[in-house]
């Protein structure tokens, strides 16, 4: 179903719609909340609180204007001020500090049940390792493939500035990928 | 003099065989006639041990390019950016075996990635947002569309169901047995057999009067039996509504189909 008819009847009142846009992206937006928050609970919370917002902030949405950047952006900034809000009570596996990031060894999080795939549970791994700007730039653009300038006006950021900090951030994670699993590159 | 010179500015494409037929005519005539140029060619050749020095002479100048290298991998892998950036991080590649197995790396993980754009949230997780977000007429309205279905396939409807009837037989039987064998049951057996005008006639006997007391004693039981029952009922309406105003503490997947 087009989208931007749905977004039409959810404006109208009509709950099918709004049932159905939230099928549509319910797990989307959980995936980034996971992505940010790195744990399934907080993500739980945070993707429903994010679905009250978009829902009281239908109107917001320029006409012919696509969705998933409109719900990406309310997505990140409510992750944003979520994680502001959490760094008096660090979540597990949260921004890395200087210091070598512990990799969990035993058996999958709660969050990686999540992930079908041991090759996608590595990288989520991997993602974990990163700087918090670095592992935004990879959850926006290469999981959730939007544009550089998408993003660029998603985070305020010059298009030039984007793009480096885009490279930058992929390097890093494919070196994490690499001390995480040296062979990644040749298996896959 | 300046023939040789000419041979000179061509050595390098003579030597790696990439000259065009008249260059390289010109290159060859040239060493036939030049003792000079044919020594120097001598000399420019790659002999056949020759050592791979390119690791010694980076480390004694510049250091590895592998930073640079690796800096530009992703614009390389994109295929965006100079061209002669290319090549060189092509070239660079082609002997260092720790940048290609990043660019490996780079490569695989561009295939994986966009995996985790979707993850399955919870059960429940659209009955959640749902009941937070829709209005509450709406939320009452599909939650007594389901009252029904859901009342009777509950495990315990026939448990249930059972009860009520007893305790509806109960009643009936003592409301009408507290008339019988007594003064009162006789005047009632003769009113039903009798005719209205009869039972009036009767009025002001003792047996009417303790008919009258004995259903003003039933009434009032029927009454506390009501008022207690209408309580229940209070007490259960106001706990559903609480749960519907608070999806969290409630079972919501009854205000839609659940997620898988």
């Amino acid at each position: 179903m087009d989208h931007l008819e749905l977004i039409a009847r959810c404006r109208r009142g009509d709950d099918l719609a709004w049932e159905a846009l939230v099928k549509a992206y319910q797990g989307r937006i959980f995936a980034v909340a996971v992505h940010y928050l790195r744990d399934r609970g907080e993500a739980e919370d945070m993707a429903q609180e994010i679905f009250v917002r978009v829902f009281h902030h239908l109107d917001t949405l320029a006409d012919g204007r696509p969705i998933l950047p409109w719900l990406l952006q309310i997505a990140r900034n409510a992750c944003v001020d979520r994680l502001r809000r959490l760094k008096a009570r660090p979540l597990r596996g949260a921004a890395p500090t200087d210091e070598t990031p512990e990799i969990p060894a035993l058996g999958p999080s709660p969050e990686e049940d999540a992930i079908a795939g041991a090759r996608e549970r590595l990288l989520y791994r991997a993602i974990g390792t990163l700087a918090e700007h670095h592992r935004e730039m990879i959850v926006l653009k290469e999981i959730q493939s939007l544009e550089l300038e998408e993003i660029s006006q998603l985070l305020g950021l010059p298009i030039g500035t984007t793009k480096s900090r885009a490279h930058r951030a992929r390097l890093e994670l494919a070196r994490a990928v690499c001390a995480l699993e040296p062979g990644f590159g040749v298996a896959g | 003099m300046s023939a040789c010179r000419g041979f000179e500015s061509l050595l390098e494409g003579w030597l790696a065989g990439t000259l065009d037929g008249p260059s390289r005519r010109a290159a060859e005539a040239h060493l036939t006639a030049c003792p000079a140029c044919r020594e120097l060619a001598a000399l420019a050749r790659l002999p056949e041990d020759a050592p791979n020095l390119s690791d010694a002479i980076l480390a004694a100048t510049t250091g590895p390019a592998c930073a640079r290298a690796e800096e530009r991998l992703p614009a390389h892998l994109d295929a965006d950016g100079d061209g002669t950036d290319h090549r060189l991080v092509a070239l660079h590649l082609e002997s260092c075996p720790a940048c290609r197995a990043l660019a490996a790396t780079l490569v695989a993980m561009d295939a994986v990635l966009p995996n985790l754009g979707e993850l399955t949230p919870p059960r429940r997780f659209t009955a959640r947002v749902l009941a937070r977000t829709l209005p509450s007429d709406v939320r009452l309205r599909r939650w007594l569309r389901g009252f029904w279905p859901r009342l009777v396939q509950r495990p315990r409807f026939a448990t249930e169901l059972a009860y009520a009837l007893t305790v509806a037989g109960v009643l009936t039987v003592r409301a009408t047995s507290a008339f019988s064998g007594t003064e009162t049951g006789v005047l009632l057996d003769r009113a039903r057999a009798g005719s209205a005008e009869q039972v009036r006639a009767l009025a002001g006997a003792p047996a009417v009067t303790g008919t009258a007391a004995t259903a003003r004693r039933l009434g009032d039981g029927f009454s506390g039996f009501f008022a207690s029952a209408t309580e229940t009922a209070g007490t259960f309406l106001h706990a559903t509504a609480s749960s519907l105003q608070n999806p969290d503490e409630a079972d919501s997947s009854t205000l839609t189909e659940e997620t898988p």
